[in-house]
């Protein structure tokens, strides 16, 4: 049984009074202990789903449509008391920029403490030893020291240690980050990518990871899903995406990545840009883009093709045994 | 006056209160422990200490003697009889059958009523801190709330909001101040509560627009994800870090009403003339410098007091706010 589902999600946003799709018909399920990477370009949706799974869009954007699932329950039905009480306690979020990510004027034990007693979870000493277990649990080895810490005395990777304290300090589901490390300077990046990793095997945690970084998705994630302009085009097991890709963007994103033109390994090296939400083209997304574009691209919408957990979004999806090139 | 005394009590024991607040979080402490360094800053925290003593000894009553108007510590030591006439300062006493040296003599002068200007200025210092102290106290509630919400929730709240002040913002700021004076009547009191509703739009729009910033910031995103309710959010997350512009402003509206008193007054309808207050002094001057030989030592007394006083306080909300901002900002 997967922990966190999501079916047929659809997310508007408002640009100058049209409403446009951000998030359209997305779907995905994560199971227990397992990672889905979610990867695309600048712009194509990702945080968007991330928000609208954690219900937390900004004003100009909503849900329209689709489902939710968190452990069987579904959150787009919920009161907002008890989606706030499913925040943190179920379902925890970590952001891009530590830097900003904790409150200057409280120190690093009490932001801990108070994400559990926020929830009604634990009082006085109980309250100390779990923030302090919390602590050593991201590997901060002077937990004592660091919890009487204010942020700014700290670095970035080790602001976003505390961070990840802060949203499993409840033990949730779920955890899903945006980007946990794309603020953060290499060698940093693999530690926390690391103890994300660990942390998720340990709890059983279902972590949904949203990156631009390939690599990090590699490394870090089970399953890989590839969004284009609110679509996920691609989808399926790591480790046979980047082993044979079936959709032309995700074929391009690794050959961009491959060719080595992109040494920072984001996918930003595809030939023209991504248009913006509300000006999408008909048919296939894609296809003022694709190296494969047929007639037909330009006015039929392609389907989902596949079977079992691969899938693809494409009239002319390479999927199957003989593709490999 | 009772009432005055109560609010008194209350502007001091907040003050103190946040000052032992203050001192307690290392972020502030280690920005007021900076002052050490600085001879500007700490001539400031002279200054003030000196004057919270004054407006201290002002405030406590000695018990009355039998047939004699009751007395506070100021008043026991520093009152003198009423001269005939005006003095220079340094001159000697008249209407005291023993002249002594120095303390014997009206350091100050006396004004064009022969009232020891030393004295005078002492008292006005009482009035002073209550109208700034008070005041504050009822615009910071004020500004506070409203500001929070508008800026929080937006949508129809901010709206509500923003019509409030904008529709008392249209009002002339005098002409309002003047006409709920002539409707509560010349008092302390009054003054403080005319001075509070025409001073809390200028905080509540800072407010609001602080916290339209603060709301987009990271860690109350983060705040919003962990499920925290909007109430916790905006007490921990967003007013602590309003802190150092509340100060700031508060410091520099505290000098802006000790002059808005001194403004008042001089149109006869701020604080009756039996309270003592450096703006009842500076109206004095109006006759007093049209005499010949010119009585200056009155106004420039008060005049002195005053620049001290709001010279301090700017001072103080300088250094706070650089010993704060860069440790809030992260650098
Ligand atoms: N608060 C907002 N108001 C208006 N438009 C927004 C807002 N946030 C995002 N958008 C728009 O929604 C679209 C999707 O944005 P989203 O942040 O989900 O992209 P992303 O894939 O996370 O990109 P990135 O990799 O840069 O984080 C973009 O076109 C963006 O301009
Ligand atoms: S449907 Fe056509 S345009 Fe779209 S990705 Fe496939 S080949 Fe390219
Ligand atoms: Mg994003």
């Amino acid at each position: 049984m997967s922990v966190l589902e999501v079916v047929g999600l659809r997310t508007l946003l408002r640009v100058e009074s049209a409403e446009a799709p951000v998030v359209d018909d997305v779907s995905f399920s994560i199971s227990p202990g397992r990672t889905l990477g979610l990867v695309g370009e600048s712009g194509c949706g990702k945080s968007m789903v991330a928000q609208s799974v954690m219900q937390l869009l900004p004003p100009p954007a909503r849900i329209v449509a689709g489902e939710v699932m968190l452990e069987g329950r579904d959150l787009l039905g919920l009161r907002p008391a008890q989606m706030r009480d499913v925040r943190g306690r179920r379902m925890g979020m970590i952001f891009q920029n530590p830097m900003e990510a904790l409150n200057p004027t409280l120190t690093v034990g009490y932001q801990i403490r108070e994400s559990i007693f926020a929830h009604g979870r634990g009082v006085g000493r109980e309250l100390r030893s779990r923030t302090l277990q919390m602590l050593r649990e991201v590997e901060i080895e002077d937990a004592e020291g660091v919890a009487a810490k204010y942020p700014h005395e700290l670095s970035g990777g080790m602001r976003q240690r505390v961070a990840i304290a802060m949203a499993l300090a409840n033990r949730p589901a779920a955890l899903i980050a945006d980007e946990p490390t794309t603020a953060l300077d290499a060698t940093v990046q693999a530690a926390i990518l690391r103890l994300i990793t660990r942390l998720q095997r340990e709890m059983g945690l279902a972590v949904l990871l949203i990156s631009h970084d390939l690599g990090v998705v590699n490394e870090a994630a089970d399953d890989v899903a590839v969004m284009y302009l609110g679509q996920i085009v691609e989808s399926g097991p790591v480790d046979d995406v980047l082993a044979s890709p079936a959709h032309p963007y995700t074929q391009a994103l690794f050959a961009s990545r491959a060719s080595g033109l992109s040494r920072t390994r984001r996918l930003a090296t595809i030939e023209g840009v991504a248009p913006d939400a509300g000006s999408w083209p008909s048919g296939c997304r894609f296809h003022p883009r694709c190296a494969c574009a047929q007639e037909i691209c330009r006015t039929i919408a392609p389907g989902e093709v596949g079977e079992g957990s691969r899938r693809a979004l494409c009239h002319f999806a390479k999927l199957g045994a003989g593709n490999a090139k | 006056m009772i009432l005055a005394d109560c609010l008194a009590g209350l502007v001091v024991a907040a003050c103190a209160l946040a000052l032992i607040h203050m001192l307690r979080s290392p972020l502030w402490s280690r920005a007021v422990s900076g002052f050490r360094r600085r001879p500007g800053a700490m001539f400031a925290v002279a200054v003030l200490g000196l004057y919270s003593l004054v407006a201290i000894a002002d405030s406590f009553v000695l018990p009355a003697r039998a047939g004699q108007p009751p007395e506070t510590i100021l008043d026991k030591l520093f009152a003198r009889p009423q001269e005939r006439t005006y003095s220079a300062p340094l001159a000697e006493r008249t209407s005291e059958a023993t002249p002594q040296p120095l303390l014997g003599r009206h350091i100050l002068g006396t004004d064009g009523l022969g009232n020891d200007v030393l004295y005078r200025t002492l008292k006005g210092v009482r009035t002073a801190f209550l109208i700034g102290g008070a005041t504050t106290l009822l615009v910071l509630p004020l500004a506070l709330i409203f500001g929070l919400l508008a800026g929080y929730f937006g949508r129809w709240v901010d709206d509500a909001v923003q019509y409030v002040y904008t529709v008392f913002d249209s009002i002339p700021n005098i002409l309002l101040l003047i006409a709920i004076m002539f409707v509560l009547g010349q008092g302390l009191l009054q003054m403080c509560l005319a001075l509070g509703l025409t001073s809390w739009i200028g905080l509540c729009r800072i407010v609001r627009g602080e916290t339209l910033k603060l709301r987009e910031r990271g860690y109350v995103t983060s705040a919003r994800a962990l499920g925290y309710g909007s109430g916790r959010i905006i007490v921990r997350h967003i007013l602590p870090n309003l802190l150092p512009i509340l100060i700031i402003y508060a410091t520099l509206s505290f000098s802006r009403l000790v002059l808005a008193e001194v403004i008042l007054s001089y149109l006869q309808v701020g604080v009756p003339e039996y309270v003592g207050s450096w703006g009842n002094m500076i109206d004095a001057a109006r006759l007093e410098l049209t005499r010949e030989p010119v009585i200056w030592w009155n106004l420039a007394s008060a005049t002195v007091a005053i620049f001290l006083l709001v010279f301090s306080l700017n001072v103080i909300s300088d250094e706070l706010r650089d010993g704060i901002d860069p440790s809030l900002r992260g650098a």
